[in-house]
């Protein structure tokens, strides 16, 4: 396969968080002083969107709305014994807007439906179709302004807020209380995205990725990001968009002062002009 | 898949009678002060950090903040100092026909201080609902707890029921109803509320007035009865947020088994968010009228209206909208399967160890009910959802 980088669409953004927002630090492990539940932090204390998760969200988001969450379309990313614990989309198809954005491995693969058949299905090899990934998403850090003295005042922790949920138990009605560290509600966090521009095999993808990419963030903001999403937290929207394309050209020269292609403040207000 | 799994819906919560969702604090009587019809609730990191260099002040407030509070007064140290309240204050509430300031107010749950209605406060009011509404046989496994034999945990009695019923958070057809937190309120929209506990003793209405020697004391005059304090939204004000009702949460799929067929009545509309208002409704409207029989019961003229102008609301609602109890002093029935239990499952539940006095002739016995002026007002929580 031939692959050339005809240039890359840089987007930059801010997240604001519309509700409070928890991306777990996947350990469950109590600092001294710690609480349960903790948000993911930078080495600076302060809480970030780390790119994986706005990528693994966007992802699965993409992967329903593209109709590809069948089990003859996932592969087994994870097992334990000899179910399949998580699948994700991958194939082979060199057309798919799925892999095509967000990237497919080396290696082989089994669908879950092979799985389910067989444990031990040896599945294919997908590197033909192998190209590197266009999306790469950066880590988004927190604007520490957004986050107002006020607002400040009021918090737990100095970024973050400590929130208590109840579970009731329907016989009794006893509350058996928890606790988790969440990002409150107006913190803005400073996004960058790139969508590499790719001629492969003489065909350019123009902005189609870009269009997909596009998608994708409006996808998240009528969903939510990190967790316990679907009683609360993690409504987000992008707001003071600008995208910049830089053709490979651009690269050899001294200086880049590039016109955006398109800046809105918000995304029901961006409109893509062609590049 | 259909657009419309995708879709958000904006969700519009309107408060019909004062709503109180508690946080985990209880605001003790220092922390606030009153003047007239308002308390004003102090900000403690900005008083001090203004007034450090009053090393008496400081000193004051240190001794009378380390002592016997009930002898505290913060005012009176403020005023001292010539400190105005009103400057050091984050947020003032109006006391709503409040009469008895105990020494502490149940805060409402706030994020970054702003008063809101969480998400999960919502949806798990939703959850309560729907259990009312599930068909008899399921209901079942709820009853099937009650004769778990040995140490039986009170917070997790449900738990196999829960299970049984709409099986792991993985594959509970709950994870396809997304329900966000909602807009802050204002704090002018809040205020302070004055609950009192109903406790029906042989056969008549009495007030809660406190422990004397070891024992309830109930009264039969409200005004020498005990109060409770809560923050709360007033009724008229308007909340919003986002919502999204998978048609995955009706119909399911093949993991998941959806809620149409674990309801216990005919719904016939298309659309998922018209299911769950059309569900919702039925099982407000069947929960008010025993609630008007029971208040009736005990000749609570005033409640009686109230939920009957409930009734007359929830009659004329448009299919997209719905009626709900949400939050503190709800009650039992308002959380709990307990709407379908008889006296025999509640002398089973009498046998649970760590819960209050189960009354298996009458339960639960008592309600919370909110004054206005000394008088009896209304009951909390009832809200009314739109989905636009």
């Amino acid at each position: 396969m031939d692959v050339i980088l005809k240039g890359k669409y840089i987007i930059k953004c801010k997240i604001k968080a519309v509700t409070g927002l928890h991306i777990g630090e996947g350990n469950n492990s109590i600092e001294i002083g710690g609480i349960d539940n903790a948000v993911v932090k930078d080495a600076e204390g302060k809480p970030y969107i780390p790119g994986s998760s706005l990528k693994g969200k966007m992802r699965s988001l993409m992967e329903f709305a593209e109709g590809k969450v069948k089990d003859d379309l996932m592969v087994v990313a994870v097992k334990k014994g000899d179910k399949p614990e998580i699948c994700i989309h991958m194939c082979d198809d060199k057309e798919c807007p799925v892999c095509g954005l967000f990237g497919r491995n080396h290696g082989k693969h089994v669908t879950k439906k092979e799985f389910l058949k067989d444990p031990k299905a040896e599945g294919r090899d997908f590197s033909d179709a192998v190209i590197p990934t266009r999306l790469i998403v950066r880590d988004a850090k927190l604007i520490e302004s957004s986050i107002t003295d006020e607002m400040k005042e009021n918090l737990d922790l100095e970024w973050t807020e400590v929130k208590f949920e109840n579970n009731i138990d329907r016989i009794t009605s006893k509350a058996n209380p928890r606790q988790s560290e969440r990002v409150p509600a107006g913190a803005e966090f400073s996004a960058e995205f790139v969508v590499n521009r790719y001629e492969v095999d003489g065909s350019d993808d123009g902005q189609l990725y870009l269009s997909k990419f596009i998608k994708a963030m409006k996808l998240l903001e009528d969903d939510y990001l990190g967790g316990q999403g679907s009683r609360g937290n993690g409504k987000v929207k992008f707001v003071d968009i600008e995208i910049v394309y830089k053709d490979s050209s651009d690269y050899e020269k001294d200086s880049n002062d590039l016109k955006p292609i398109a800046t809105a403040p918000s995304l029901d207000q961006l409109k893509l002009a062609t590049k | 898949m259909a657009t419309e799994c995708f879709e958000s819906r904006v969700y519009e919560i309107e408060v019909l009678t004062p709503t109180v969702i508690g946080g985990q604090d209880k605001i003790q009587s220092f922390e606030f002060v009153r003047d007239g019809d308002y308390l004003y609730f102090i900000n403690f990191d900005r008083l001090l950090e203004e007034n450090l260099f009053k090393e008496s002040f400081v000193d004051e407030l240190t001794r009378g903040l380390s002592g016997n509070l009930k002898d505290f007064n913060i005012r009176n140290v403020m005023t001292k100092y010539n400190i105005d309240f009103r400057r050091f204050s984050k947020y003032k509430l109006k006391l709503e026909g409040v009469q008895k300031l105990p020494r502490e107010i149940v805060a409402f749950v706030k994020s970054a201080g702003r008063f809101y209605i969480p998400g999960s406060s919502f949806k798990g009011a939703i959850r309560s609902f729907v259990t009312k509404a599930l068909r008899k046989d399921l209901i079942k496994h709820y009853e099937d707890c009650l004769n778990q034999k040995g140490k039986v945990d009170p917070q997790h009695l449900s738990s196999d029921a829960d299970k049984k019923v709409f099986s792991s958070p993985n594959e509970s057809p709950f994870k396809y109803l997304q329900i966000s937190d909602s807009s802050f309120v204002n704090p002018d929209d809040a205020a302070v509320f004055e609950i009192k506990v109903m406790n029906i003793c042989d056969g008549q209405v009495k007030w809660f007035a406190g422990v004397k020697e070891g024992k309830t004391n109930n009264v039969d005059n409200p005004e020498q009865s005990s109060s409770i304090l809560a923050e709360g939204i007033k009724p008229g004000v308007k909340v919003f947020g986002s919502m999204k009702v998978e048609k995955d949460f009706v119909d399911g799929n093949e993991v998941v088994s959806g809620l149409k067929e674990k309801i216990g009545m005919n719904v016939s509309v298309v659309s998922p968010s018209e299911f769950l208002a059309e569900v919702m409704r039925a099982v407000a409207k069947d929960y008010i009228q025993r609630e008007i029989n029971f208040y009736s019961k005990y000749n609570q003229a005033q409640i009686v209206s109230e939920y009957h102008k409930l009734l007359n609301i929830l009659n004329s609602l448009e299919p997209n909208q719905f009626l709900i109890q949400i939050g503190f002093s709800t009650g039992y029935l308002s959380k709990t399967v307990g709407i379908f239990f008889t006296k025999s499952h509640f002398e089973k539940l009498e046998k649970v160890g760590g819960l209050s006095r189960i009354y298996p002739e009458l339960f639960p016995k008592t309600r919370r009910i909110i004054f206005k002026n000394g008088q009896v007002y209304t009951v909390p929580g009832w809200i009314k959802v739109t989905i636009r």
